[in-house]
């Protein structure tokens, strides 16, 4: 638990992030690219959610796998996003690209 | 990569790229061309001035493109910082395209990145005493992760740039390089399906492609971790305080009509107040909401993972209610004015840290929206009541002085 490895995790997170052992191959893809090791594999390589918390569900596990073994209902976790989505009737958008700041650099946001 | 089996919906009825003509800008460091920007050469004029992060035009098989530089210059240092305190950073961005770090060939690999600047940087810089391709994408100037998020940075973003350049003339059998956090926009067994390349995925961080290379494209689990610490929290402020000065501007609107009615009620009792008192007493009442957007824009990020509870909006407005206790004692003002101050400075902390799950790396959309549900209403209900607080003092004020002329 140092800075660096710190495990963030947020309440409510991964809630949609189903995986279907029955489809998954093992081929690891989802392991490599999600960004909060939320996924690991079990003893056969098959994937298994290990910390759900921790999910953010950007989807890009979903997007990955090759065998459509991984379901997520992926978007932007952004308050700012979400209110204006709200208040607009449309999905959620962070406008970042656009002229609104709040997203992060490098890493972070939507 | 395992033979895919899923159907790639979609993955080859792109239409071709925008035949756009180059546009020429003053600053051609900044400013990318138009929606085109092709051909490796179409974007930067041919025989103009090299942007100032080239080195030299190098022949390919399919004309000429940029060889740029690995080390950081002054302006490349100049745009990382403006990124950082500019609302508007996405015009701080590269021509999409096609362009050569060292002497890449027909097998060199080809790391696909963002058109914002800085992204672009990153990855030039780590790539120092290599050859590489990199192939920026038309993300119209937004970082990989938000790219990649929205869709700009994807499949056929990609697909259709990888056509543009003519990667298949230049670079017949390279691998291409995909940067993780593009995940969430890019498919890479889609990708490889479509092209017939092996796609590899990059670490998080481009400061880490170098150990990634040499470990023969190996990833410690460390490198495909995305960090949150104090540093990665820091950068975030100053653009965040620069966005919000208009905020501490609006609080000054009640700070003084809290002032001016405390002036009238000083009128009809023990003499007038004069203006620097007007204005002390303004001041006073304004560090309430000025200290909450601090702590929500700056305490917050800074201490977030020390701060106790697990919303954030729980989380700011702890520390807005703390900032306002240290007022409250501070300036003993009157009872309309506490309250006032007190609610607005808890409510703008807690909106502050809610917002900055936009900034953060790890809130789902899902959980945000069940918080927003909770949260929200309470804030706005805290300013409401902060105003009608300020309503009623008014009201006093105007009572007070209708009594005092009579
Ligand atoms: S949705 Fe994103 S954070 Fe969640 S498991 Fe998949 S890759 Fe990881
Ligand atoms: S990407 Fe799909 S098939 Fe591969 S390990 Fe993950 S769930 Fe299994």
């Amino acid at each position: 638990m140092n800075g660096k490895t710190r495990t963030f995790a947020y309440p409510g997170n991964g809630r949609s992030l189903e995986i279907d052992a029955a489809l998954c191959r093992a081929c690891g893809a989802c392991f490599e690219v999600c960004p909060h090791a939320t996924i690991a594999p079990d003893a056969d390589g098959v994937a298994r959610v290990a910390r759900r918390e921790a999910c953010m569900e950007c989807g890009a596990c979903a997007r990955a796998c090759p065998f459509g073994a991984i379901a997520v209902e992926a978007g932007v976790g952004c308050a700012a996003a979400i209110l204006s989505g709200l208040l607009r009737g449309t999905a959620p958008d962070c406008g970042c690209g656009g002229s609104d700041g709040g997203c992060g650099d490098g890493p972070p946001c939507c | 990569m395992p033979r895919p089996m899923t159907p790639g919906a979609g993955r080859t009825a792109l239409a071709p790229p925008p035949a756009a003509a180059p546009r020429r800008g003053s600053k051609l460091e900044i400013r990318a061309p138009g929606r085109g920007g092709n051909g490796p050469d179409s974007a930067y004029g041919a025989g103009g001035s090299l942007p100032r992060w080239a080195e030299a035009w190098t022949d390919t098989a399919a004309g000429r493109v940029l060889r740029v530089k690995t080390a950081p210059g002054f302006r490349d240092r100049l745009d990382l910082l403006r990124s950082r305190l500019v609302r508007r950073r996405e015009r701080i961005r590269v021509a999409p395209g096609l362009y050569a770090v060292g002497a890449p060939g027909a097998d060199t690999p080809v790391f696909v990145t963002a058109n914002y600047k800085p992204s672009f940087d990153a990855l030039r810089f780590a790539l120092i005493h290599r050859d590489a391709w990199l192939l920026a994408l038309d993300t119209k100037g937004v970082n990989v992760w938000c790219a990649a998020g929205k869709g700009s940075f994807g499949d056929e973003e990609l697909l259709r740039r990888l056509r543009a350049s003519r990667l298949d003339l230049v670079a017949p059998r390279s691998d291409l390089v995909l940067p993780q956090l593009g995940a969430t926009g890019v498919s890479a067994w889609k990708v490889a399906r479509a092209t017939g390349r092996r796609t590899r995925v990059g670490p998080v961080r481009a400061a880490d492609l170098g150990a990634w290379l040499d470990a023969g494209f190996v990833a410690a689990a460390e490198m495909r971790r995305v960090r949150f610490g104090l540093g990665e929290r820091a950068v975030l402020i100053p653009r965040e305080v620069a966005a919000r000065a208009g905020l501490f501007a609006l609080a000054l609107l009640p700070a003084l009509a809290f002032a001016w009615a405390a002036g009238f009620g000083a009128a009809s009792g023990a003499g007038g107040a004069g203006p620097a008192a007007l204005a002390a007493r303004a001041l006073s009442w304004w560090a309430a909401p000025a200290g909450g957007l601090l702590a929500g824009l700056v305490a917050f990020p800074l201490a977030l993972p020390l701060i106790p509870f697990r919303r954030f909006s729980a989380k700011g407005a702890l520390l807005g209610a703390a900032w306002a206790a240290a007022w409250l004692a501070a300036t003993r003002l009157p009872p309309l004015e506490s309250a006032a101050g007190a609610l607005a400075s808890t409510a703008l902390s807690s909106w502050l840290a809610l917002e900055f799950t936009g900034s953060s790396t790890f809130t789902s959309q899902d959980a945000v929206k069940r918080e927003l549900r909770i949260a929200l209403p309470l804030q706005i209900g805290g300013l409401t009541l902060a105003l009608l607080a300020l309503g009623a003092r008014l009201v006093l004020a105007l009572a007070d002085a209708a009594g005092g002329a009579r």
